[in-house]
């Protein structure tokens, strides 16, 4: 079956039909908790959460990416758990809201920067790429997880984050630039995962 | 060579471009300015290195299947054992707090009256609603009937509400009325009210919050 008759099935309720559309999607799903959550069980959490909401609201999905349809539930859950965090922590995440943006934010521009001990601790490439992650602010986090790490496109990632198309490329554009100074700091620890790159033409 | 000078808008140019999504036009003039500038070359070559790590991020696989089976599916939290009678209790608790204002208009003795009556059956009430639901409501009734009706005729003999009225009647129902507390009783009772109120429904609340978490992480 292909995947339009699953979804089919699994609005008229046929549970087998939409756990055959969780085995097909739960990697990246998971793959992409984990990157905007940064940490295993809470990724879980979220992902059986998602799973379980997009089941009951299946009948409102109406045609489109359905990929996208089922980031934008993992996405809120993911967004659920960074508040209850916030909330503990009493620690803002987000030092930018959507009026301003556009404005230049010296604050996690700046900061977050690791210390050389725990740089020299992190000898892989994907703590790395973890703690540079964990340092955006999480509207800019998530949208470079959708697009870069998990390869949706624009309208994808406007269609999943519900934000205008101008939106995601400001905020995509300023994520990968952020994450690439602060992916230069791991430069001397990893010059295998650099070096492979530089070989690409 | 400082990466930070970037403006934004060079930075989105940049990262649309790696994308491929820039008009024809605006591609063509990005190429020329490229071409021209090192400084920004270097900066759409770190660009596209990060894009490609990020690719290459280590892929973390599903730790388990996330599945769902009709229990999960079907099923509501179940309710604890508690949560009915606190919500009962926390709404019994709101209608007598209402009721400490109904029977204000009626008269002022015949409030006054049932304020004392009230004030000294309120810390026998308040256990009683905690340990039986059906308590409140079977005595409340009663006491409301008892001091409705009282107030016409109240209001129909002594027009004036003077100290005779007050003298007579209490002296019935209350063994030793202080004539200046009534007012502060009505408000403290009615505090204790609200408060218990408000502390009955947050406590279910809580509970079912609690129920449901812990129910959401068994069925996994």
């Amino acid at each position: 079956m292909d995947e339009a008759a699953l979804i089919r099935a699994a609005q008229r309720g046929d549970l087998d039909s939409f756990n055959r559309l969780v085995l097909a999607y739960q990697d990246s799903l998971y793959n992409a908790a984990y990157r905007i959550l940064g940490d295993s069980d809470s990724a879980a959490d979220a992902v059986q959460e998602a799973f379980l909401s997009a089941f009951r609201k299946i009948r409102s999905y109406r045609g489109g990416s359905f990929r996208a349809w089922l980031f934008r539930i993992l996405t809120n859950a993911c967004y659920d758990e960074l508040r209850r965090r916030k909330r503990r922590s009493l620690v803002s995440l987000e030092p930018l809201n959507a009026e301003n943006e556009e404005m230049d934010t010296p604050r996690w521009l700046a900061d977050d920067a690791p210390s050389p001990e725990a740089r020299a601790e992190m000898a892989e490439l994907d703590s790395a790429i973890q703690q540079c992650l964990d340092a955006l602010p999480p509207d800019f986090r998530s949208v470079v997880v959708l697009v870069d790490i998990q390869g949706l496109d624009y309208k994808e990632a406007a269609l999943a984050l519900r934000k205008a198309l101008g939106t995601i490329k400001s905020r995509l554009a300023r994520a990968r630039r952020r994450l690439q100074e602060c992916l230069q700091q791991f430069r001397e620890l990893l010059p295998a995962a650099f070096r492979l790159e530089e070989e690409r033409p | 060579m400082k990466k930070t000078s970037l403006s934004s808008r060079d930075t989105r140019l940049l990262s649309a471009y790696l994308d491929g999504t820039l008009s024809e036009t605006e591609s063509k003039r990005l190429e020329r300015r490229l071409a021209r500038d090192r400084r920004l070359r270097s900066a759409l070559d770190a660009l596209r290195e990060s894009r490609a790590l990020l690719r290459r991020a280590p892929r973390r696989r599903a730790p388990r299947a996330f599945t769902l089976t009709p229990r999960m599916v079907a099923a509501k939290p179940p309710l604890p054992r508690a949560l009915p009678w606190m919500q009962f209790a926390s709404a019994a608790a709101a209608f007598l707090f209402l009721l400490t204002f109904i029977q204000l208009p009626a008269s002022k003795t015949a409030s006054m009256e049932s304020v004392a009556l009230r004030s000294q059956e309120l810390p026998a009430a308040a256990p009683a609603m905690d340990s039986a639901e059906e308590a409140p409501p079977t005595e409340m009734p009663e006491k409301s009937e008892n001091a409705l009706p009282e107030a016409p005729s109240l209001a129909a003999v002594s027009p004036a509400p003077t100290s005779p009225a007050l003298a007579e009647e209490p002296a019935e129902t209350v063994p030793s009325p202080s004539a200046p507390a009534p007012p502060s009783k009505l408000a403290w009772a009615r505090y204790l009210l609200l408060a218990l109120a408000g502390i009955l429904a947050l406590s279910a609340y809580l509970l079912r919050r609690a129920a449901s978490r812990k129910w959401l992480n068994k069925i996994r």
